[in-house]
């Protein structure tokens, strides 16, 4: 199956927010987690049911919690009384697709366990370390920050997101469609529509699009546009920014069937790469400034490649 | 009967307690004056007033001398030092004080209730009274730069009037006297170009693309394609920003379809692997012999 046809897969399932999808498919090829944002209700958990359930392995939730510890997610050690000695419970982090619902409504160090599995794909309990499997994805939902009861991300943590994407809501067409769809009998979800074995094959072929030298510098240039100083900019994003736009870009041209990048597709996934790994400031915050406004205004600075 | 006697006792030593607190010191005052160290202090400045009593007995309460009353005048603290000596007691008592308004100011002269060592009677001791004259405040810097600032701008306003009165005593002069100030005209004189510009246009669009054809098929690089390419977007005028879909997306409506297929086809040999930048060159190269074609036909 070729990633395409993934895509009409889950479009299937999800009405509209082709947009979102696309960042969800991107993000498979490319070997990373995305992080979606948009208000209840806008089927948020749902896509990424939907994408866990078209790729065949382990799929596994977590809804985040105020009160949820480490070890609910990574696992622990638990005393067998049978052996009389102590053995590792796996948590559901290992899995192949971890849904992370509401990550936002637990608290840093409940989102910081899952930092060393989301970037060295390995969980460590006790003195044991256990590889994740392979391929790993955490496809993690939020709302939006100012909602009630919700801790803001670690920028350590969401630099580990590949892609961040804003869920809109959807037009009135697309509403009418979603009532006619969900208004009745439960809709069923996809199953096992690829195979492990295609999303890794997948994902060589996409690291071996090419891409020209200017293009390595473009994408340098956009995540340096970022740390400019800028009264409204805390941080720009780190060279990890540069690598996603790299991989994203790969991932799109892969996705489109070419076998080299295009400065558009640097510049089309740019946004999704670089709007979390931005922080404001403070004045930012008190100017109501928003930041895809912001990115925007930086990306135009930058000459295209 | 004993505790009305008790009580009787208490009270009379409490008014005998009294009657001692109460009873002046024996003085021989011999020096009691009051002066300033500045008699004309500005608003808001502070000065000091300096009260001395010297006395013979060795040891004085200084606390009964009664400093004046400081009308317009604010307090801003003070500093009492005593010395006794084998020959007396020099007390000497320093207020700083601050003008609150400009004006003459006298200040009350101060004074002290004692039994008088000399006279064997109790006395009211006084200094001399002292007068200052509080003025106006300094000018602050602000103050400064704003009355410079009214100066220069009077100033230029006067000038622009005079400038004004000038022009319309000229142009009055004028229509009195039409030949005053006629400046004879000198007609514009075509310059030719040294050499044409860099993007100059030659006289014929197909010759435009044979060269660039030329010049692809001779050296098919890609460093000639992005040469190009920077020529495709100069003639889009496109924005150093604007991606190549959005550039597209602009100007699809009203451009040649086969210039759009030449810059699709330029596009891609700019940004292919190495492996097929050569037949993406080859393609480009047909596209622009289309459009060459088109274009002489059209001439």
């Amino acid at each position: 199956m070729i990633p395409g046809a993934l895509l009409d897969v889950l479009a299937t399932v999800i009405v509209g927010q082709r947009a979102v999808l696309e960042a969800m498919v991107l993000a498979l090829i490319a070997d990373g987690h995305v992080l979606l944002e948009g208000p209840p209700g806008l089927a948020k958990t749902l896509a990424c049911k939907t994408l866990a359930a078209s790729v065949g392995g382990a799929y596994k939730r977590v809804q985040f919690t105020p009160d949820l510890l480490p070890s609910d997610i990574v696992g622990t050690r638990v005393f067998d009384q049978r052996t009389g000695d102590f053995r590792t419970v796996l948590g559901p982090i290992f899995a192949n697709v971890l849904l992370a619902d509401e990550i936002n409504r637990a608290p840093a160090k409940v989102q910081s366990a899952l930092l060393e599995g989301m970037q060295e794909r390995q969980v460590t309990i006790g003195l044991e370390t256990h590889a994740l499997p392979d391929p790993f994805i955490v496809a993690a939902t939020m709302n939006s920050l100012d909602a009630d009861g919700t801790y803001a991300l670690p920028q350590a943590q969401t630099d580990r997101f590949l892609i961040k994407v804003l869920v809109p809501y959807p037009s009135a067409e697309e509403e009418v469609h979603i009532a006619e769809r969900f208004g009745g009998a439960p809709m069923p979800l996809p199953h096992c529509v690829i195979s492990i074995d295609d999303v890794l094959a997948w994902r060589q072929a996409a690291r071996e699009v090419f891409v020209e030298k200017r293009l390595f510098a473009y994408a340098a240039d956009l995540s340096r546009a970022t740390r400019r100083p800028h009264p409204h900019i805390e941080h720009g994003a780190s060279p990890r920014a540069t690598l996603s736009m790299i991989a994203l870009g790969r991932a799109r041209a892969f996705l489109e069937g070419r076998g080299f990048v295009y400065p558009d597709d640097i510049r089309a996934v740019a946004p999704a790469a670089l709007r979390h790994r931005v922080t404001l400031s403070y004045r930012a915050l008190a100017d109501r400034a928003n930041v895809d406004e912001l990115i925007d205004a930086l990306l135009a600075s930058v000459p295209i490649a | 009967m004993p505790a009305a006697l008790m009580s009787s006792l208490i009270g009379l030593v409490g008014i005998f307690g009294v009657a001692v607190a109460d009873q002046p010191e024996w003085l021989h005052v011999r020096k009691f004056e009051m002066r300033v160290d500045r008699a004309q202090p500005r608003v808001g400045e502070s000065f000091h007033l300096t009260i001395e009593l010297r006395t013979v007995e060795p040891k004085t309460n200084c606390n009964n001398v009664m400093l004046p009353d400081f009308y317009g005048l604010d307090s801003l603290g003070d500093e009492r030092r005593t010395y006794t000596g084998a020959d007396g007691t020099d007390c000497t008592e320093v207020v700083t004080l601050s003008p609150t308004a400009p004006g003459v100011r006298t200040i009350a002269p101060a004074t002290l209730d004692a039994m008088d060592a000399t006279t064997s009677r109790p006395s009211r001791f006084s200094t001399n009274s002292v007068t200052i004259e509080a003025l106006h405040a300094p000018l602050r810097t602000e103050t400064i730069v704003w009355n410079t600032l009214i100066q220069m701008l009077k100033a230029a306003v006067v000038a622009i009037l005079g400038v004004a009165v000038l022009i319309v005593g000229y142009w009055a002069l004028r229509r009195v006297l039409p030949g005053l100030g006629a400046v004879r005209r000198i007609e514009p004189r075509e310059i030719p170009p040294d050499h044409p510009g860099p993007h100059a246009a030659p006289i014929d669009e197909g010759e435009r693309w044979n060269a660039v054809i030329a010049k692809l098929s001779a050296q098919p690089t890609r460093q000639s394609v992005l040469a190009v390419r920077v020529l495709l977007r100069d003639l889009a005028r496109a924005r150093d920003d604007e991606a190549f879909g959005e550039l597209l997306a602009r100007v699809a409506a009203n451009t040649d379809p086969r210039i759009l297929d030449v810059m699709r086809a330029i596009e891609r040999a700019a940004f292919i692997d190495d492996e097929h930048l050569g037949e993406a060159v080859r393609d480009a190269i047909r596209a622009l012999k289309q459009l060459a074609h088109a274009q002489r036909a059209l001439t």
